[in-house]
């Protein structure tokens, strides 16, 4: 069985993926982790949400260790 | 310290080591814009008006709604009905008769909205859309006001800090870094929709209102740079950091394109609702179908041809509920308040009715129709 490791998912996005925190299996960079969750969850494609690796929000592809916690935050609109 | 009994009031924060009366002084002459006197705008406006925050601004264009009170608890079941800047104000200028209260009781638009900004020294986010949020972003920047933004979600919150001038030199990341593009209408739920936990806004507001308090002291670290989310259901708070200069692509360079941004549509699906004169038209001889005029009441061309109601663009929301037929058709001058019209009432009544906008407005319509009479 391959290495499995956990993303954080934040907001409405949990109703896409069925919970908040969901277990894939290992990936090497983010550009990798959104084609897994993309085939998994093809409803994610048409969200607007960022992608932070160690509470960091990224921009680019960035390389993701297996110590890597990695988060998907959405917009929110209430007040 | 003015008197003994305003040092009386602020006692307890002020002989907090690092606040001290300059502290205090500095948020006695301060002035804070809270956007929306809703979830987040309640705690905001409590908090910063018992800190003795020296003038205070409150715009929103809604009444209170029982709906509204299971989490805006600045409200009680007397003031439903009434308008929320004017309830605010009138219970927090009990709880501190010293901070000026300034009502707004409108809609923020790109038109009014960079004369206010410039009355305040800080603005804060406390609104539940996502148009309202780009158009305040933008014009703090033009405006180089700094801003406090929060935002809800059913048990989930987040709260940073945007746009601090730092030493004079560039200002620190704003909305636009973290989200540049609006999310279409209906691809991000609302509170109405989605719902929201009454407590939520509450504790998310403390943080905003604490945030705003830090940043007019210069006490602690504000939120800059960083994204602080919170959730109710775990507990589990983090703060995220960002990088800067993500903004640039959609953001107005000056306040002419500010002028000429379209906040409420551009998350609107425009071809969902627009019909062209011919298909105008055509639905005149429909069964069931409303015409609504949603132009101010003194606004010409008249429109005599065909039967219609006017209700202006600004009472529609209140008057909503009465409408009961089948198909709505919207007008206005030009198209552009017919669409924003369409828009809110896809959102009140859902798949419930078919509704449309004319576009090019009246003026156009009335132009094709007097060159086929001649």
């Amino acid at each position: 069985m391959n290495k499995q490791m956990n993303i954080m998912v934040f907001g409405q996005l949990e109703d896409i993926t069925g919970a908040a925190i969901i277990s894939i299996d290992q990936v090497t960079d983010t550009e990798q982790l959104l084609n897994v969750l993309f085939i998994r969850f093809p409803q994610l494609k048409e969200k607007k949400m960022l992608i932070a690796v160690d509470q960091k929000i990224i921009y680019e592809n960035t390389v993701i260790n297996n110590q890597s916690t990695v988060a998907l935050l959405p917009p929110f609109s209430g007040g | 310290m003015k008197n003994k009994s305003s040092y009386e009031r602020y006692q307890r924060q002020i002989i907090l080591k690092g606040f001290g009366e300059a502290a205090q002084n500095a948020l006695l002459q301060a002035k804070v814009l809270v956007i929306g006197a809703g979830g987040l705008g309640c705690p905001v406006l409590q908090y910063l008006t018992a800190a003795g925050i020296g003038c205070i601004g409150i715009v929103d264009d809604d009444v209170v709604s029982l709906s509204n009170l299971h989490r805006q608890v600045l409200f009680d079941t007397t003031d439903i009905g009434k308008p929320k800047v004017s309830a605010a104000a009138a219970k927090l200028s009990l709880m501190n008769p010293d901070t000026e209260l300034r009502e707004y009781q409108i809609r923020l638009t790109n038109s009014n909205c960079l004369d206010i900004f410039n009355e305040y020294d800080v603005v804060v986010d406390c609104t539940d859309n996502f148009s309202s949020r780009y158009m305040i972003n933008d014009a703090c920047v033009l405006k180089n006001k700094p801003f406090v933004y929060a935002a809800v979600s059913m048990f989930e919150g987040q709260v940073a800090v945007f746009n601090v001038s730092k030493d004079g030199k560039q200002n620190s990341g704003n909305y636009r870094d973290l989200f540049p593009v609006q999310p279409e209408q209906g691809e991000v739920l609302n509170c109405a929709e989605a719902g929201v936990l009454g407590v939520l806004p509450g504790i998310i507001g403390n943080i905003q209102a604490s945030e705003v308090i830090k940043l007019i002291t210069g006490t602690g670290d504000p939120l800059i740079n960083q994204l602080f989310t919170y959730n109710t259901n775990d507990n589990r708070s983090f703060i995220f950091t960002y990088n800067q200069n993500q903004s640039a692509s959609k953001m107005p360079l000056n306040e002419q394109e500010f002028h000429e941004m379209m906040y409420d549509l551009e998350c609107v699906n425009n071809q969902q609702f627009e019909m062209d004169s011919e298909h105008f038209d055509a639905m005149l001889i429909q069964k069931n179908t409303l015409f609504i005029d949603v132009r101010e009441l003194h606004e010409l061309p008249a429109v005599t041809e065909f039967e219609n109601v006017k209700i202006p663009l600004s009472e529609l929301k209140q008057q909503m509920n009465a409408l009961k037929e089948e198909q709505i058709v919207f007008f206005c001058q030009s198209g552009v308040r017919s669409l924003k019209a369409a828009s809110m009432a896809a959102e009140h009544f859902g798949l419930g009715k078919r509704i449309y906008s004319l576009q090019g407005g009246i003026v156009s319509w009335k132009k094709i129709h007097e060159k086929q009479m001649s």
